[in-house]
């Protein structure tokens, strides 16, 4: 309500109010994101049909990929929100402290065995084709 | 070499190792640029003289540059740089593209012409070395930095090799004085560094790799099949594959280069927790945007730059909107023409021109 009422008050203004962030990175996130099809996608012709799914309501009532990928991306998108929280709270209470090097050496200790077994050179980075 | 490899996880500790072992700077580069080349020829010898090109010609353009005082042979001498540089990059990138494109309009104004018959393999990096000497030459040219008389030192910047073939595109004055001061040895700089790497590497092995195989199964269904609901999903998970992936880089980039005591700067910070298309730019691939921002779109513009060389320096500006949105257009064109020789990448980058467009409108109208 303090975010909503000054934005619908006349004296809207006079408060200097702007878009709250929060809204900003809801619209924000999804336009970002379809802008990653041209990128991918192999011709003009495909990027196109895509976008325009995307206005298509009848085009709302189906899946087509594996159960997983929807709930995968879900995650993603929950850990994206949650992460800079994270990053925030461990500057903010945990730099300097004493507790930080047993939680980092914990971390690390799960990190470097999972990226060792899991290491191989099969796929390139993705900017290595610019 | 890649740096998802055991090989490459060998090279940065023996580089390491050796670097602070030897005992003076000159050692030092001279260990950088060499084992710089050695990562580079990992991929193909053979191209190693075409980045050796670039290099030697921005070297003695500048030392050249700095010599000359009459503007006119000045802006012949980066003239030169230009085009030895972006014909370089024309020739390796956009030949085969541009000759297609123009073979596809002759053919609808009823010429037919053959395709032509070449294979040009495009070398690792070239987008990223030639911008870095480029700006180099550029800064030199704007008198923001000197040119740099130890040829070893200079071509140490230009080809180090955690920032080679990907980035981040690093400024002369960013890292040159690094390379030239004899740095000390910090354990907790290489834990620092060690860090940012398993990170990386997580980043990429982990996160990046696993979600490729669902973007790729994705992509392979027909567009009929295809819902909207999939193309979201498909455009969340690229986006954050793409994430994992480019920023894994930049974290063992980073990393590497801290593990031999010299900093880069931040390349991401949270792209995607950002409030505005604007506001993505800033956090996003941020040595590309402001590269892009500092010698292209300003320059298009026509505004001008105080002293510092970069927009942070503060900018004269008595130019027209209209002039301002075209240069805008043609800055996302041609960055989306750099990131790849395909009308979808030009696509990829008025999307983001329209966006920051109407953001600009936006915030005007929020001003107001």
């Amino acid at each position: 309500m303090d975010i909503c009422l000054p934005y619908f008050s006349k004296k809207r203004d006079k408060l200097n109010f702007t878009t709250p962030a929060f809204i900003g990175i809801v619209i924000t996130l999804p336009i970002m994101m379809l802008g990653w099809i041209p990128f991918r996608a192999p011709d003009l012709e495909t990027t196109f049909l895509m976008w325009m799914k995307v206005f298509d309501i009848s085009a709302y009532s189906s899946l087509g990929m594996r159960e997983n990928a929807y709930l995968i991306a879900f995650l993603l998108v929950i850990m994206q929100f949650s992460s800079k929280g994270i990053y925030t709270f461990s500057q903010k209470y945990l730099r300097g402290r004493s507790i930080a090097l047993p939680i980092e050496f914990f971390l690390l200790i799960i990190i470097i065995p999972f990226v060792l077994i899991y290491l191989r050179p099969i796929t390139q980075f993705i900017y290595f084709q610019f | 070499m890649i740096f998802n490899s055991l090989t490459f996880l060998v090279f940065l500790t023996l580089i390491v190792i050796f670097y602070w072992l030897l005992p003076s700077q000159k050692l030092r580069i001279f260990l950088i640029f060499f084992s710089s080349l050695t990562f580079y020829g990992f991929w193909r010898v053979e191209f190693i003289p075409v980045m050796l090109f670039s290099v030697v010609l921005d070297y003695f353009i500048c030392l050249r540059l700095e010599k000359a005082s009459l503007e006119p042979a000045r802006k012949k001498l980066v003239f030169l740089s230009l085009i030895g540089n972006l014909g370089l990059l024309f020739y390796f990138k956009y030949l085969i593209f541009f000759s297609n494109t123009a073979i596809g309009f002759a053919s609808l104004i009823g010429i037919d012409l053959d395709p032509i018959a070449l294979k040009i393999i495009l070398p690792l990096g070239i987008s990223f070395y030639t911008f870095q000497t480029i700006s180099y030459t550029i800064d030199v040219y704007r008198r923001v930095i000197q040119a740099e008389r130890n040829f070893l030192l200079y071509a140490s910047y230009v080809t180090f090799f955690p920032q080679l073939v990907a980035g981040p595109i690093l400024r002369g004055r960013e890292v040159m004085h690094q390379l030239r001061d004899k740095l000390v040895f910090h354990t907790s700089d290489l834990a620092w560094g060690l860090r940012r790497v398993f990170f990386g590497l997580f980043l990429k092995v982990i996160l990046a790799d696993n979600i490729a195989p669902l973007v790729d199964s994705g992509f392979a269904i027909s567009i009929s099949q295809m819902s909207a609901i999939d193309v979201w999903t498909l455009s969340f998970l690229f986006g954050f594959q793409i994430y994992f992936d480019f920023s894994a880089y930049s974290h063992i980039a980073i990393g590497s280069a801290r593990m031999l005591g010299i900093r880069f700067p931040e390349n991401f910070n949270f792209p995607y927790a950002s409030s505005s298309p604007r506001d993505f730019w800033k956090r996003w691939h941020i040595s590309l945007s402001s590269w892009i921002r500092d010698y292209l779109y300003l320059p298009l513009a026509g505004i001008s730059l105080k002293q510092g060389g970069n927009s942070e320096g503060g900018l004269v500006s008595a130019i027209t909107q209209t002039t301002k949105d075209k240069a805008l257009i043609a800055t996302w064109a041609i960055m989306g023409l750099w990131h790849g020789a395909n009308w979808t990448f030009v696509i990829w980058g008025l999307y983001h021109a329209i966006w920051i467009f109407a953001y600009r409108i936006f915030q005007k109208k929020e001003i107001n």
